[in-house]
């Protein structure tokens, strides 16, 4: 990748509107998430005095259930957020994409093992596997934690990268490069990989959603034991601490979290708009 | 009163220009274009890719696609009818009934899950009110005009029939309601030889049978031998050179015209003799100032630079668009 | 001893499925190549002419190693390439290159030029240095006249006409310096005024590198004028059914088939055309690829049909003269 195709990709981004407002919440989110604690510095004492503070110019989003700062903790909580979910997105289409790639361009032999991995992998349903593993493998570490989110995710990918391999590798381009001799490992990846990129740059992003929304599921049912300030943590004290749908004066701090969790999913999917435009060269030139 | 004594030209074209309007730019796929089509004749339109030729064709039925549009000239049909002023029902019956078009690539317009029967009578019942069995006789008539077994064929799927069978198939639904004109664009492209020379015999056939005047629209000098007497050389959306077909052949007027010849490998004639035209098609978006062809021409010189070449009469019949046409040889 | 071919088909028959197999019974398989048998020497110009359908692609890419035949084989130097050891395959694999028909699906959208053109030199690490390759890849470009080189290097696919990627699709293969090319329709999908030019590039390449072609077209105008020198054959539905001379074939067709095609082939002469009547067939479509007649498989259109002999079996392709192969009972198949 030279200069000249990061610059012409920034340039394709800015001019898609939908692609440029998704990058620009997620960039507001990795600041939060890189700098944040450092301005905001979190102080787990509790104060009984501000407990379910509302809203207020000094706690702008209010404070929780032992009157620490919801704020502060969404931004502490956003660093554990992102990279849970981002490695969880990177393993899933990894994983996917290789062997979708290999599957459909290998054929014979690989392609029957390989598709018998998926199959398996696809019968177990996802969610409550997840939480299973989970469950066993009681972790904190986030690479771990990733992991298991993407238990089985990767095997759609897998199935659907394979699909479109199957159509890609009848093409004349293609038979030009088996004609030069090229062997088959580097013609996958390096004529038929980046034909996928959209597809893979998408399903990366949908991935990290699936990530998010399986990581919240599983901080709020309180699977993963919990010692930093996850919004799906946050959720879980909510619910069941202070049963705060039901208490209307605590809802504000079941509605930060949600509200948080709602706009990176929102700056993903916006910025998933641009993804098509960044890899077609013809916007590039 | 034969067709001439009626009314000389069906179709007659004045200074039409179209252009395609988009975001940031525009691009004149036919600049001024004059051209007379006679009634009951039968004329070729020979062009390259971007030679505007379908779009002409297009603008013939008003059928030009946005964001194409006629920005100026006149089509008149039959001497009296306006067609870029019929609107609504009129066009509608104008259309299919008095001139009907075989588009390109017209082997995949048919419904791949109807059996051809069912499309075609879907079509005549569409645009006239007559009873089933008479449309079903008019069916059965054309089918074997063109040379198909009208039982087979009725009942077959698409996929059944060979190329060259739908492209017959085509023209005989194109000629269900009596058009005065058919117009066909590019209809021997994808075919096999034998297939190509079978429907030009079929044109030509039609043409003495039925009176109808024939627009044949192809990038293949060559097959204006057949079923033509008249042939228009188009590039870069103007017309450069109209003629009978003996002349274009043997005497072409234009470089562009003598170039075509040249450059087309024949199975006779001497290969030594074979010349390619240099540079390469116009960008349409870029078409160079002058005459358009300028750049490619062995006989350009500064005038063709600076000012296009109108298009005028030669000789009896004759129009050229060169201001040198007199040296063309 | 040297084999007499460089390359050689021997009874070579490719057959695919056709549709599905239905509940109970197998997938219809049909021969898109059947039984063919042909020759190209070093440096031979070899015309494959036959319309849409009858195989001659198939014959072509599987003559060149990117199909599997079904039966019979392909020898390269008197070897067969499917039996060859890795490292003569390598040997064989670079030098059978191919051109495509179609110059909007062959070149990779999202490469440049430059990585397109210089990939198998890359691959196969023929030259040291990413400056060696630069030049060479440039020196190419320069070959198949797309100039100024640097120009066109940084270019995508998109950004070029038809004839440019179509020289850029030339490039790729000439780099490699291959012994045997196997152009694939090559100027099927070029505008006229340029179908020429390139042509003559091709021509040109091959006197100076030396390759032998394999020229695949449907278009008999465009198989004379390239294989003037040379020979050309014709294919009908699978088979091979006539080879010889190019200018003799032509002037001097003689089996029905390569008759009734040359009797349709417009010719750019008002007055002569009018002479020229197309051979009345007994059917004028072609059967059903999938299905076609028993014996001889132009014998259901064929005017000349011998009943009880051409729709019994197929005729072999036997010396009817000097020089000139035919598939046809007429001539003692």
């Amino acid at each position: 990748m030279e200069l000249n195709d990061i610059v012409s990709s920034l340039r394709v981004l800015v001019e898609n509107k939908r692609a440029l407002i998704g990058s620009l919440i997620l960039l507001g989110f990795i600041l939060m998430a890189l700098f944040g604690p450092m301005i905001f510095p979190l102080d787990m004492n509790p104060k009984f005095n501000l407990v379910y503070a509302p809203p207020s110019l000094e706690h702008p989003l209010g404070c929780d259930y032992i009157g620490l700062d919801i704020l502060t903790e969404i931004i502490w909580g956003a660093r554990d957020v992102l990279t849970i979910v981002m490695i969880g997105g990177v393993i899933t289409v990894v994983l996917g994409s290789i062997v979708g790639l290999v599957a459909g361009y290998f054929g014979g032999v690989v392609d029957l093992l390989l598709n018998t991995l998926v199959d398996i992998a696809l019968t177990i349903p996802g969610l409550p596997l997840v939480i299973v593993l989970a469950g066993l493998i009681q972790t904190r570490d986030p690479v771990s934690i990733g992991l298991i989110l993407s238990a089985n995710a990767w095997a759609a990918l897998a199935r659907s990268m394979r699909s479109q391999v199957l159509s890609i590798k009848e093409r004349d381009f293609i038979e030009a490069s088996r004609a030069i001799g090229i062997g088959r490992l580097r013609i996958v990846f390096y004529d038929v990989l980046p034909i996928l990129m959209p597809f893979v740059g998408i399903n990366f992003l949908f991935a990290v959603v699936q990530s998010l929304y399986a990581s919240v599921a599983l901080f709020f049912i309180g699977v993963l034991p919990f010692s930093t300030v996850h919004w799906g943590t946050m959720l879980n004290i909510a619910m069941q601490v202070s049963g705060a749908i039901f208490v209307p004066y605590a809802r504000h701090y079941v509605i930060a979290p949600v509200i948080f969790i709602i706009l990176l999913q929102v700056g993903l999917i916006l910025f998933s708009y641009g993804v098509e435009d960044i890899f077609n060269p013809r916007l590039r030139t | 009163m034969s067709l001439q004594e009626q009314c000389p030209n069906i179709y007659d074209i004045d200074n039409l220009t179209v252009e395609y309007v988009l975001r940031n730019s525009s691009v004149k796929a036919v600049t001024d274009v004059s051209l007379d089509i006679s009634n009951g004749g039968a004329i070729g339109i020979v062009g390259e890719s971007g030679s505007g030729k379908s779009t002409l064709a297009l603008s013939l039925l008003n059928l030009v696609p946005t964001p194409g549009k006629i920005m100026s000239g006149k089509i008149i049909f039959n001497g009296d009818k306006d067609i870029l002023s019929l609107k609504g029902e009129e066009l509608r019956q104008f259309r299919w009934k008095q001139v009907a078009m075989v588009f390109q690539g017209a082997l995949n317009s048919f419904n791949p899950v109807l059996r051809i029967g069912e499309q075609t009578l879907e079509t005549i019942t569409e645009h006239e009110s007559i009873d089933k069995q008479k449309a079903l006789d008019k069916v059965n008539v054309l089918l074997k005009l063109v040379r198909l077994d009208p039982e087979r064929t009725l009942k077959a799927f698409p996929h059944e029939l060979s190329g060259g069978m739908k492209q017959r198939a085509m023209i005989a639904m194109a000629l269900l309601l009596d058009p005065r004109v058919l117009i066909l664009d590019e209809p021997t492209t994808a075919l096999d030889v034998m297939s190509q020379k079978y429907i030009l015999n079929i044109l030509s056939e039609l043409r003495k049978r039925l009176g109808v005047t024939i627009m044949l629209l192809t990038h293949d000098l060559a097959i204006c031998t057949e079923v033509v007497d008249r042939v228009a050389v188009m590039y870069a959306g103007r017309i450069m050179e109209v003629a009978k077909t003996e002349d274009i052949f043997m005497r072409p007027k234009h470089p562009y015209s003598l170039g075509l010849m040249q450059a087309t490998p024949s199975v006779f004639g001497d290969v030594k003799k074979r010349k390619p035209i240099p540079g390469s098609p116009p960008d349409m978006f870029n078409v160079p100032k002058g005459c358009p062809f300028n750049p490619r021409c062995q006989y350009a010189i500064d005038v063709c630079r600076e000012t296009n070449p109108p298009l005028e009469e030669i000789s009896r019949d004759r129009l050229a668009a060169c201001y040198r046409w007199r040296d063309v040889s | 001893m040297k084999a007499e071919n460089l390359l050689e088909a021997r009874g070579l028959t490719v057959r695919f499925a056709a549709g599905s197999a239905g509940l109970f019974g197998k997938a219809t398989r049909f021969s898109a190549v059947d039984d063919c048998s042909l020759g190209v020497k070093e440096r031979e110009v070899l015309s494959l002419v036959g319309e849409s359908g009858c195989g001659k692609t198939t014959f072509g890419k599987t003559a060149i190693g990117l199909i599997k035949p079904t039966s019979g084989t392909v020898l390269y130097e008197g070897k067969d390439i499917w039996q060859l050891s890795r490292n003569e395959y390598a040997e064989f694999r670079r030098n059978a290159q191919i051109i495509h028909q179609d110059p909007y699906s062959s070149l990779h959208p999202v490469k440049k030029v430059y990585e397109i053109v210089s990939s198998g030199v890359r691959y196969h690490k023929l030259l040291p240095t990413e400056r060696k390759i630069r030049e060479k890849s440039i020196e190419v470009l320069g070959m198949v006249g797309l100039n100024p080189p640097d120009y066109f290097m940084n270019k995508y696919p998109h950004q070029l006409s038809g004839g440019q990627r179509q020289r850029v699709s030339i490039a790729r293969a000439v780099i490699l310096s291959p012994r045997f090319i196997l152009a694939d329709e090559i100027v099927t999908m070029i505008d006229v005024s340029m179908k020429i030019g390139i042509l003559n590039l091709l021509l040109e390449l091959r006197e100076n590198l030396g390759s032998s072609f394999l020229f695949i077209t449907h278009d008999f105008g465009v198989a004379r004028y390239f294989a003037e020198g040379g020979r050309t054959a014709v294919m009908y539905l699978g088979n091979i059914v006539e080879v010889g001379k190019t200018d003799e074939l032509i002037m001097d067709p003689l089996h029905p088939y390569t008759k009734a095609l040359l009797s349709a082939v417009p010719v750019p002469d008002p007055i002569l055309a009018k002479e020229r009547k197309m051979i009345e067939l007994r059917r004028i479509d072609p059967p059903d690829p999938v299905n076609p007649p028993p014996g001889c498989k132009f014998s259901d259109r064929c005017p000349f049909l011998m009943e009880g002999k051409c729709d019994v079996k197929l005729p072999e392709l036997v010396e009817a003269k000097d020089g000139r192969l035919v598939a046809c009972y007429l001539y003692g198949s």
